[in-house]
This record gives C-alpha cells, structure tokens and sequence, in this order.
C-alpha cells in the first residue's frame, strides 16, 4: 500500500504545489491579466450555462438524425475500428510511460515490478479523470446542468480509462511479442494479416447469417460507448457498471502481464526529456525524430543581401517536408486532380470542385489569422539567442527583416496552394454571376497571389513586434507550461494579432476598394482589379518597411536577460 | 557488497557488456572508466536493478537482485550523472517521497540532519527549477542517502560542478567509503579516480580490460617503468579509444 500512498502524495503535493505557484505568479501584472482574459473565455464559453437543463446542442442534432440504436453502433464501430489501429500502429511507447525523475527515484527504490506497474497504471486513471474534466468541459457538458455533467464525466471516464488501459495493454503485449525475435514489420505484418482475416471472416459470416451474426464483435465498445447514450439516471447507472468492469477487466489484464518494460520506458523517459528540455529552450518540438544534415535550400551567393542569410537559416529550420519539391508536386497534384474532377459529370465533379474551392478559400481565411501564429521560425524563435544576433554587425531592423523571411515564404507558399485550389475549383454556376467572367477571376487569383507575400510580412509582423516590445509575456507564453493565465495570455495576444490585421488592412481596402470603384468605369473591372494591386501592395510594402524601420532601434536597445529576470 | 558475477547485456544483436565480473567490498570505492561506448552506464544501470541484465548474477549486500529485487534494492543508492528532480516538488518534499518510497519511518531528524550536513536546509523550502545545478546533485545525494544504504552508485559524479562543489563531493564520497559503504563510480575524469578510489576497473566494448587496486592496475600497464600516471595507464589499456 506504500505505493499508493506514495503516488497519492506525489500526485497531490504536485498538484498543491502547482496550484500556489500559479497563484503567487498572479502579482505580476502579465500573470494577472492573462488569468482574467481566461476565466472570462472560461465563463463566457463553457460555465455560464452550467445552470441551463436539458441535452445539449450537439446531442439534439444527432437525435433529430439519427435514432439512437444508430449512434450506439456507429459510435461503436468506430471504437473498435479505433482499439484495432492501436494494434497495428502501437508506436514506440512501452505502454508504461515514466518521467525521468520516476524512473530516477522509482527503477532503483525497493519497488516490485508489479508495484511499479500499479503505480503508472493508477496514475494513468487520475489522468483519465482529468482528461475526463477536460472533455467534460470542451462537450459543453455543462450545459446539462451540474447532474449531466457529472454524467458526462463518469461516461468520459470510464471510455479515457479503457482506452488508455487498452493502449497499455497493447503495447507491453506487443513488447512481450517483440521479446521473442519478431521484429516489427513482421509483427506488423502479422497483425494486419490476422485482422484482414478476421475482417474476411467477419464478412463471410454476415453475407451468410445476417449481419446481426457478427455484432457480438462490437459488444466490448458498445459497453463503452452506452454510458454517453443513457436517457434515464437509472439506465446512466446501469450502462456504467459494464463500462467500469471492463476498466477493472483490463486494469486486471495489464497487472497481471507483468511484461518487462523497464529499458523501452527509460528511453521513452530520455526522450521526453529531451523534447521538454527543448521546449524550454525556445527550440519547440522536434517531430520525425532527431534532425538531420540536409543541404540549404538554396545556394547562399555573396551578391545576396545579408537578409538571406537569416532566410536561408531559418528555412532550414522548418520542418524537412516544407521544401521546393514538395510545395511543386502539390501544386500539380491540385491543378490535374481539380481539372479532372471539374469533367466528371457522372459523380458531380464540378460540385465536388466547387467545394474544394470553398473549403480551400475557408483554409486560406485559416492561414492568414493562425498561420502567423504557428510558422514561428523568425525572431520569436531566435529571441533566446539575442545576445548572438546583438553580435553581429547589422542593425536591428535588418535583423528583424531576415528574420521575416522564412515564414513569409512558407506561408505564402501554403497560400498560393489554396488560392490554386480556389481558383480552379469556384466556378459561377451556369446562367448565373454572368459578371465573374473568367478574366476577372484569373485576374482577382493573379492579383491576390502577388499581394499574399507582403500581406503575410504583415501579419508576422505584429508577433515580432510583440515580441520585441513584451518579450517576457512571449517567453513566458511559451515556457511556463498550463494554467489558466497563460491560457489568457495566448488569448490576449491573439486578439491584439486581430486588431493589428484590421487596422494594417483598413487603409488597403480603402485604397483598393477606391481604385477599383473609381476607375471600373473607365478600364473595366479585371484592368481596375489589376490596377488596384498597386496602391494595395504600396501599403502593404509601406506598413512592413515602416514597422522594421521603427523596431529595429528597439531591438538594438533590447537586454534580454533583463526582460526575461523574473 | 557488491558481486558481479559474468554480467551479460545485450541490445538485439548488439553486446554492450559482455561477461563482466568484479566484487567491490565494503569500505572501497571502485572507479568504473572506459572509453565511450565502453558499457559503464549499461553496467550501472543492471548493476541498480534499473533494467534487467541479459544474463549473470548480480549480488547486492549479499541479495540476489534477481530473486529478490526488492531486498536487494533497499541496500543501494543510485546517483545519476544528470539530477532528475520533480519540477512541483519542493526539496523537504522530495525527502517525504523518498521516503514513502523506502519505508523510512520518522524520516523528518534524518532529513533534517542530511539536508544541514549538504548545506541545502535554507533551501528546504523551494522548488527544483529555484535550486543551482550543484543544489540539485546535493538534494539527489540526499534523497538516496535517507535510507542508509549499504551500496552506492555514482554516475559522473562531478558533471556540472563548481570547484567547491567538486571538492564536497569528493569528500562525501570518501567519507562514505570510510564508514563502510561498496561505492562504484563512474566516470571519464582520471583525476577524480586517482584521488577517490581505492580500486578500479577498465571496461573496453562491454569486456573487462583490468581490475584491482590502483597500483595493481597501475603495475599491469606500467611495463615495469616507474611513476607511470593513470592516464598514461588508461591510454595504454584501452588502445588510445577517444575518452
């Protein structure tokens, strides 16, 4: 029983501890308006209607479509479908997944292997449970009053515990498979050749009996799933026995496998290690395993300017798929797949079409509010080397526009793929919008692709900017983990990224839209279009040139160590 | 004490230690050095029941850790080279969990005692990310000696330290030769194992290379000449392998 007493401290001490650092943080002003910014999303979004009755909105819409013998099976098949990937793909986890100060403290203590196992696979339910407040939470389970959320959270619950037990159960399987030579493609292999057959099987059987012959297959999920469909209080509490036995089925699994797992959870360990210590660096995370050598993505000439070379660098930096070869073949990918689907009448290729333009079009609204947010490789992701940049002999406001490069190419190469896609896709229906001749939409697609590169300069601007002017509220964003107030703070600075698109906007759209409006008389209005494009980019050109000239003094003057002191 | 009795890990196809033996008594600190890639972190780590070795025997305090892990594990400390802290627990809490951990009962005076005898018990009181790398090594030290353990490993002991530093753990790990503990220590700093250890042992790709008192290992390798340095020794036994 020490084992649990000891994860139980550990869990709470932790826990308490968290709670009053975060607390204590509060004095400092960004802590403070960050926690008020997120109750209020908190409030607003989730706890204001906790005293509303009834169902919520979601499940309304999938009573009025479907009955709910459906939605058990649908849910259900999609459950099972679920737990046999987990089979196929287990990845590289051991199934038991330790920090470095657990296996430090746990791997050399007095401890049975099966203690050990007890510990993880109790903490993995306190996880579940949280998970389950979260879920609770972002399901809108508040909604259904204080009783319907507890429902929803024990339903929550008990599916996060046998997913999550089922996963475990898989991998140190899978691990104890391994440990008799089978190698993993072979195991692979091996997997998918069973489930194909049983598939066959599965088929076979209800083409002959029925498909009501095969549905005993589901009975494990359907267990699972019932605990969310429940009408009635007494029909919730019957549905969860089921659901939290299989729990207990699989918590009974698991412990008694007592596979050995301790060297694949002492390098998952290290490597966890090193992805934090890598988020905590500023580095952010690295996927696809370690980096490798690649060659530049161009050849970095002494004409070039100076610029280039951060360019260059930070291009570099991003992940290896985003390069020439892969932004080309997309592009042809995107023009032969939507010119052959605009002629195939037979399976309404044109609809279809026009809704990859729409979704398209809906992505590159996307890309332009968040893109910014996520294509980091710029100043934000060399604040932490400050010092090193001060060094170099070059003005600030140079560095800072190198620093702009990388992510203007990047996003404005994803752009350019959805404004292909948009353009090839939209098409006026027959007969109708007579005015959207294809001049005019070859023109509005040419026109925006050549203002998408300073429109993106723009919009990675104001980041930088928050960066260089609030770099403590940008480190901390990143590096101090949860918690209600960096959840406000993200929110704050998204909304000054809004504001700042809007004002950086107003006066091009003035522009444009005058341009446009006052010379369509007289060229037409895919030549006014075309002409518009200059006093837009002008702007654009403008506010980017502007905003490196006046930050570049404050990047000089910037003492990073200073900022960042807590 | 610590026996080792033909140590066999391997990874697949690949040994990282091979056929190992050694006995370490209590009262000697054995320096373990090699070569990169020579086995000593794979050999501490079977050596603490931190992962299962492939085959061999290993005895800790006279408990075989394969039979009874747990017994043998209540014998020993393990101190790695990197201290592995739990960011939300303060240092006082540290010792508590420990201590749950080895069923140290009334820990609180022997935790007190540890913490002045470090020089951390100002500290008590804060969180792993307020403490100095050499505070960390220090609260590790403390939490793996709460138990009063028979047995010690010390993984690079000295990595991240300043000189001050340097010299109390070289004094904590000599004292605690001197009181009766089998201390293993690993480590690319020679130094350190001329002024520690009473023995040493070389390992070179998983295999053993020599064993013995400093001076036996010393003699081995010296080719009958005089004031032959350690260094010199390890370069000799190991086939100039990069340190």
């Amino acid at each position: 029983m020490h084992v649990l007493r000891a994860l139980l401290f550990l869990r709470l001490t932790t826990l308490r501890n968290k709670l009053l650092g975060n607390l204590r943080r509060l004095r400092q002003p960004k802590y403070l308006f960050g926690a008020i910014a997120g109750a209020a999303y908190f409030w607003f979004f989730f706890f204001r209607h906790a005293t509303g009755n009834g169902r919520s909105g979601h499940n309304q819409f999938f009573a009025a479509m479907l009955a709910p013998g459906q939605i058990e099976l649908i849910a259900a098949i999609v459950l099972t479908l679920f737990l046999a990937l987990i089979w196929v793909t287990p990845g590289d986890s051991p199934g038991l997944a330790f920090t470095e100060a657990e296996v430090a403290f746990l791997f050399p203590a007095p401890l049975a292997r099966r203690q050990l196992i007890h510990y993880k696979l109790l903490d993995g339910l306190l996880m579940s449970l949280l998970g389950a407040f979260f879920f609770t939470l972002i399901a809108g389970g508040l909604q259904t009053g204080w009783l319907g959320a507890l429902r929803k959270l024990g339903a929550w619950w008990s599916l996060n515990a046998n997913l999550s037990l089922h996963q475990t159960a898989a991998a140190l399987t899978i691990a104890r498979v391994s440990r008799l030579g089978l190698r993993a493609g072979l195991r692979r292999t091996l997997i998918i050749a069973g489930l194909v057959l049983l598939l066959v099987a599965l088929v076979v059987v209800a083409v002959n009996s029925g498909a009501a012959s095969v549905e005993w297959l589901l009975w494990p999920a359907r267990l699972a799933v019932r605990p969310f469909l429940a009408d009635t209080l007494g029909g919730y509490l019957i549905s969860l026995l089921p659901a939290f036995g299989l729990v207990l089925m699989h918590y009974f699994w698991v412990h008694r496998m007592e596979s050995p797992f301790e060297e694949a959870s002492l390098a998952l360990a290290q490597k966890r290690g090193e992805t934090i210590a890598r988020m905590r660096s500023g580095r952010g995370v690295r996927f696809g395993g370690k980096a490798k050598a690649r060659s530049g993505p161009f050849r970095l000439g002494d004409r070039l300017p100076v610029e280039a070379a951060f360019l260059w660098k930070n291009l570099m930096v991003a992940p290896p798929y985003i390069n020439r070869k892969v932004f080309l073949g997309a592009a042809v990918v995107i023009y032969a797949g939507l010119s052959w689907l605009k002629h195939q009448s037979d399976i309404d290729g044109p609809k279809l079409a026009a809704a990859a333009g729409v979704i398209a079009l809906v992505l590159l609204g996307y890309l332009l509010l968040f893109g910014p947010q996520l294509a980091r490789n710029d100043l934000r992701g060399d604040i932490i080397h400050a010092d090193m940049l001060k060094a170099y002999p070059l003005p600030g406001w140079r560095v800072l526009l190198g620093s702009l490069l990388a992510p203007t190419v990047i996003l404005t190469g994803i752009a350019w793929l959805f404004l292909l896609a948009a353009g090839l896709g939209l098409m006026p229906p027959p007969g109708k919008a007579l005015w959207l001749t294809p001049q005019l939409r070859v023109t509005v697609g040419i026109s925006l692709a050549i203002l998408m590169p300073a429109l993106c300069a723009v919009q990675l601007l104001v980041p930088n900017a928050a960066t260089l002017l609030f770099p403590a509220w940008s480190q901390t964003s990143r590096n101090m983990g949860g918690g209600m107030d960096i959840m406000g703070q993200r929110l704050i600075f998204f909304a000054g990224q809004f504001v700042c698109l809007v004002v950086a906007l107003l006066p091009a759209v003035i522009l444009g839209g005058g341009t446009i409006f006052l010379t369509q008389w007289l060229i037409g209005l895919p030549a006014a279009v075309a002409l518009a494009v200059v006093p837009v980019l002008a702007v654009f050109v403008g506010e980017v040139w502007l905003g490196v000239r006046l930050l570049g003094p404050r990047f000089d003057r910037l003492d990073i160590s200073a900022e960042l002191r807590p | 004490m610590i026996e080792v009795s033909g140590l066999t890990k391997r990874y697949g196809e690949f040994t990282a230690v091979n056929d190992l033996s050694f006995m370490v008594q209590p009262g000697e600190v054995m320096g373990l050095v090699g070569p990169n890639g020579a086995g000593k972190t794979t050999t501490l780590r079977c050596a603490t029941g931190i992962i299962p070795p492939s085959a061999g025997v290993l005895r800790v305090a006279g408990i075989d850790l394969a039979t009874d892990p747990v017994a043998a594990k209540r014998q020993l400390a393990f101190f790695p080279d990197e201290p592995r802290l739990f960011e939300h627990l303060t240092v006082r809490q540290h010792l508590a969990f420990a201590a749950k951990i080895y069923g140290v009962p009334s820990h609180e005076d022997r935790a007190a005692a540890l913490l002045a005898e470090l020089e951390i018990a100002d500290k008590a009181d804060q969180l792993p990310g307020e403490l100095s790398r050499g505070m960390k090594q220090k609260l590790v030290i403390a939490c793996g000696l709460l138990h009063a353990p028979k047995v010690m490993y010390f993984d690079e002991p000295l990595t991240g330290l300043d000189p001050l530093g340097i010299r109390r753990m070289k004094d904590t790990i000599r004292r605690l030769g001197r009181e009766g503990a089998a201390i293993i220590l690993s480590s690319h700093l020679l130094s350190l194992l001329e002024e520690v250890c009473t023995h040493v042992l070389i390992m070179k790709q998983g295999r053993r290379i020599a064993v013995g008192t400093l001076p036996e290992v010393v003699a081995q390798f010296s080719n009958g000449e005089s004031g032959v340095s350690l260094e010199e020794v390890f370069i000799r036994a190991t086939g100039n392998s990069e340190t």
